[in-house]
């Protein structure tokens, strides 16, 4: 028998002959389906169901819109895939379009597991006639200014405290301001700041992402200021790399994240930590500083300028930084708490505080330590970067 | 397979605790060769050499056929199954943690000859030392993890991202081969896990020239588990010479016979570690590809209309290179450099894309590993491969190793029926024009697409091959198929049709 | 300001929706801006009713269950109270606090009551004016 085989000559599903849909799948995104990222997929550790190289073999054969809604919602988009990706294949960015394409014909139209408050919350936010009191949580003793020329953007930060209770997130924002005023910083809290539209962005709702993108680019290119500092490492990621995309380049305003901040004031000698903070920590980079913007040293740079801390790094770090579980807040679920079990007993191994650069990070891990654990729980606390670094101002 | 039969082995691998999937598996039904023998019905994913064990033992027992696979990356096609054998994916071997997680950044364990473990901090230029790594690490992720010490892995192919135990299956050549030799060459010691007519055994190997042997079995001996790959220091801006040579001008033969000499007179009074070649058009990279603004390389990516240019890049030690700079000016219309190793990994980069993959484009392989024994014959190979390839898409690469020069071509064709027939027959064509005795050129054939060794190769290499594997599988279930003379004639090599 | 408050009424169904019913029934009035919800228990109440009310643009959000020591379901009212207090927070940085939501209890054979605290909420909400949320503000 000598039929000569090929490649190209198997059917495609409909039945037509001609180029085999396996072949899309090695060109089109350039997958040549080796698997690495599904074998370092953190959810995929848990379920072994998940591959995202399955789905986008099976988005190219059945046609993405058949991807199914728990592949579609279940990846948290923490890029740990396109880390180790070969030819570089955006699965994030993949999933983001899909949900973006599918979303509208979803019966779940509020992905944001949290009884839909995040989504609902970033709604509200783009709604024009809004007039917000942002400053509440403030506090005394705090200095603040309608106009200057550092914006201090607080994101979510006034609604946090309202939902997740086991959690201080106000007092993140009450420490970067004494961080900002002990270096002669009076920072511009705004009440006419949005939402950042993260969660909008990466689940699939492109007009909210929208609204609130140009509405916020408008009032803060308007103010004059030239520094645009934020708490939030997705607050962060959404200035720096999402916004120009949407509302142009910004024209004389440098985004930074607290910790770019801290780390430049303590070399222009602005800033000085008198007071040792005497705690073994580690540090948990955030997906979206980390391997979505690339900052790893800043942060660590912080850590290791606090006196009397020490400071262990975990074993998987920087971009094979391990995610908290939770992607925007659209997938909390069994799997999750596996995964959280997971980080937390390394970062436990290696310190008896975990330090977190996002807010929603530490919400996340937060949650399933005040929580039902699915193993003993590890003996871990978790602290903010910017509170850690205003302790030791002293 | 029989599903009854699938389904058992399918149980029985995860009885013994080794991941495997059964369900959609038409991305592993290629390679980058572009033969099938079908989809394949199950795969394995085994994480150690432990596992590895298991899954030939029982193998052995069900008289069931095994075949593994790295990346697949590959052109010479032996990483595909026929449907009735279990494909082995190996990248997980050796590459994970006690999860079962397979990380990309790791620490090397860096040993000398003799296998004692060595302070790399602590080596000297001269120290003849191996990186002792699972066979599913790549040399991307290896040498990002020994870069900070200032070592590369000494042999790499143009595809960083194969496994080693790929390259090992297919003697891989690549940046490194004229000072170390093809990727066996720089293996000091492996595992493998072989069968005996009861079930798995398991090797270790340290005698060079049986391992010698055993490079570019193809999958045919056995699983390989672990190796020690030679490594090579990355020196430093005072004991490294890199250099570009280019050439452009609108006579293609004048262009070949110029480089040709050029590289006949580099060959015969220089030692470097890498010597590659790549042509440059005005689509190469985009129109805003930073690389056309850089003061230095920016030149090299201006070229006339009407003209071909040609840009040849060596790497070495200045020492051994001390006679380049004086050969180049035997050659007036050759522009000669020297350039830093960060320029010379850019312009690899731009090789390196060239050659791979383009969006939405798939590259054709089939002419691969074309050696020109005499380089001054250069002119004529490439007068022919330009008239015959005049329009197409995709642009020639190739190296320079000590036994002559080497070229590879892949049309890039959209991905239709109509254009990848296209590009077959530009293959077909280019072959007839180039692969000729009185050129010097010979097809390599150990990467030769659609398994072109196993089909059209020399009988005294499947003899070889058999003699091998006679040694190693005595239960013939690596890749059996592939010495099959009733499948053989399913293997494309160097036909085609659709 | 003369426009028609539209006001969210969430009410359980053992004494608040009862007692609604009770005042339809008997044919007391309170303004035809107040749309019911009815709820098992107020005690399900989640902040993201309360949020995604004032976004499809009401005026006000009202919340009737039982007296306290006569949920149905036991403590259900209470954990009402203890969520909506958080979610008061929320709202006034959201610039939708002064009162635009009220918690509040009436018993199944309370509809007088029912239909003042309807008509009381109204009136509140009418003087705040409409939501800023409202794209379109109605004159």
């Amino acid at each position: 028998m000598t039929e000569t085989v090929s490649l190209v000559a198997v059917a495609a599903p409909s039945g037509r002959t001609g180029v085999d849909p396996a072949l899309h799948v090695l060109t089109a995104e350039g997958c040549i389906q080796c698997n690495k990222c599904t074998f370092s997929c953190p959810v995929h550790r848990v379920d072994v169901l998940f591959s995202p190289r399955k789905v986008i073999l099976q988005a190219y054969l059945g046609g993405a819109d058949d991807v199914n809604e728990r592949d579609l919602w279940a990846c948290l988009t923490c890029g740990e895939c396109q880390a180790v990706c070969p030819t570089q294949v955006p699965y994030p960015g993949f999933i983001r379009a899909q949900r973006e394409k599918l979303r509208p014909g979803l019966d779940r139209a509020a992905p944001c597991k949290h009884g839909g408050f995040k989504d609902i919350l970033a709604k509200i936010m783009a709604k024009p006639g809004l007039n917000q009191d942002r400053r509440a949580w403030i506090g005394d003793g705090l200095r603040v200014a309608d106009k200057g020329d550092v914006i201090y953007f607080t994101g979510c930060m006034p609604y946090l405290d309202g939902i997740f209770s086991y959690c201080d997130s106000a007092g993140i924002g009450r420490a970067a301001i004494k961080i900002m005023n002990a270096a002669g910083i009076v920072p511009v809290v705004a009440n006419a700041e949005r939402c950042c539209g993260h969660d909008a962005l990466w689940n699939g709702d492109r007009t909210t992402f929208e609204t609130l993108a140009r509405a916020n680019a408008r009032w803060i290119q308007e103010s004059g200021a030239k520094r645009l500092v934020t708490t939030c490492a997705e607050c962060y990621y959404m200035l720096k790399h999402e916004y120009p995309k949407v509302a142009g380049d910004w024209d004389g305003v440098e985004v930074l994240h607290m910790s770019e901040l801290i780390e430049g004031l303590l070399k222009e000698g602005r800033l000085k930590f008198a007071r040792p903070v005497d705690l073994q920590v580690t540090y948990q980079d955030p997906c979206r500083l980390g391997r979505h913007s690339k900052e790893y040293d800043a942060p660590r740079e912080v850590l290791k300028a606090i006196p009397g801390l020490t400071f262990v790094e975990m074993d998987r770090v920087r971009e094979n930084s391990m995610c908290c579980g939770v992607g925007a807040y659209s997938n909390c679920d069994a799997a999750t708490k596996f995964m959280q079990q997971e980080r937390l007993e390394e970062a436990a191994s290696k310190a008896d505080h975990m330090v977190t650069a996002c807010p929603h990070c530490r919400i996340h891990f937060s949650c399933y330590l005040d929580g039902r654990p699915v193993d003993p729980l590890p003996d871990l606390k978790i602290v903010d970067l910017t509170e850690l670094a205003a302790q030791a101002l002293g | 397979m029989k599903v009854d039969e699938l389904r058992t082995i399918a149980r029985l691998l995860r009885d013994a605790g080794i991941q495997c999937d059964g369900g959609e598996l038409r991305g592993y039904a290629t390679d980058a060769s572009f033969l099938t023998l079908g989809v394949p019905s199950l795969i394995a994913f085994p994480k150690d050499e432990a596992e590895c064990v298991k899954l030939v033992d029982l193998a052995v027992q069900r008289h069931v056929a095994i075949v593994p696979r790295g990346t697949g990356s590959g052109t010479a096609g032996a990483a595909v199954a026929p449907p009735d054998a279990v494909l082995v994916d190996m990248e997980r071997v050796g590459a994970c943690d006690a999860r079962g997680h397979r990380r990309g950044l790791f620490v090397p364990q860096v040993v000398n000859a003799n296998g004692e473990p060595v302070d790399l901090a602590a080596a000297g230029p001269e120290d003849e030392l191996y990186v002792r790594v699972g066979a599913g690490r790549t040399s991307d992720e290896t040498n990002r993890a020994l870069s900070k010490s200032g070592w590369t892995v000494a042999v790499t192919p143009s595809s960083g991202y194969s496994t080693f135990g790929g390259n090992f299956a297919t003697n891989a050549r690549g940046s490194g081969t004229p000072e170390y030799g093809p990727f066996g060459e720089a293996v000091n010691r492996l595992r493998m896990v072989v069968s005996s007519e009861e079930g798995a055994r398991v090797l270790e190997l340290s005698n060079r020239e049986e391992i010698r042997r055993l490079a570019g079995h193809h999958g045919l001996c056995g699983l390989v588990t672990e190796l020690d790959v030679r490594i090579a220091p990355v020196l430093g801006a005072d004991e490294m010479h890199c250099a570009v040579l280019s050439m452009d001008t609108a006579d293609a033969a004048h262009l070949g016979v110029t480089m040709g000499n050029l590289m006949k007179r580099v060959a015969g009074s220089c030692r470097y570690y890498a010597g590659e070649f790549l042509f440059i058009d005005a689509g190469i990279v985009r129109p805003d590809d930073p690389i056309r603004a850089d003061s230095v390389l920016g030149g090299y990516f201006r070229v006339p209309a009407g003209h071909r240019k040609m840009v040849l890049l060596y790497r070495g030690r200045k020492d051994r290179m001390a006679a380049l700079p004086t050969i180049a000016r035997e050659f007036p219309e050759v522009e000669y450099r020297e350039i830093t190793f960060p320029q010379f990994r850019a312009m690899m980069r731009v090789r390196t894309a060239a050659t791979g993959k383009a969006l939405r484009r798939v590259n054709v392989p089939g002419c691969e590993d074309f050696i020109i024994k005499d380089p001054a014959r250069f002119g004529d190979v490439l007068t022919r491969m330009f008239a015959t390839m005049a329009g197409a898409d995709g642009r020639p690469v190739g190296h320079h190793y000590p036994d002559g020069v080497e070229v590879h071509y892949r049309p890039q064709a959209p991905v239709t029926k109509g254009g990848i027939e296209d590009a077959w027959n530009l293959n077909l064509r280019l072959r007839e024009a180039v692969l000729r005795p009185e050129l010097t050129v010979e097809d390599r054939r150990e990467h030769g697409l659609g398994l072109a060794l196993f089909k059209d190769g020399p009988a005294s290499r499947h003899e070889e091959l058999r003699r091998l594997k006679a040694r190693y599988d005595h239960a013939n279930v690596f890749c059996p198929h592939l010495l099959d003379p009733k499948l053989q004639g399913r293997f494309i090599g160097t036909q085609f049709a659709l | 300001m003369t426009f028609e408050p539209q006001v969210c009424a969430f009410a359980c169904n053992w004494c608040g929706y009862s007692a609604a019913d009770q005042a339809g029934a008997a044919k007391l009035e309170y303004p035809a801006g107040v749309k019911i919800v009815r709820l098992m228990c107020t005690g399900m109440m989640d902040p993201y009713y309360v949020l995604r009310a004032f976004e499809r643009e009401f005026d006000g959000v009202l919340i009737i269950g039982c007296h306290i020591g006569s949920c149905h379901y036991g403590t259900g009212n209470v954990q009402a109270r203890d969520e909506m207090a958080r979610v008061s927070g929320v709202l006034n940085a959201l610039g939708l606090g002064q009162g635009r939501l009220l918690v509040d209890a009436a018993s199944a054979s309370e509809g007088p009551r029912f239909a003042k605290l309807a008509n009381e909420f109204a009136e509140r909400v009418r003087k705040l004016g409409p939501s800023p949320l409202r794209e379109v503000i109605a004159q």
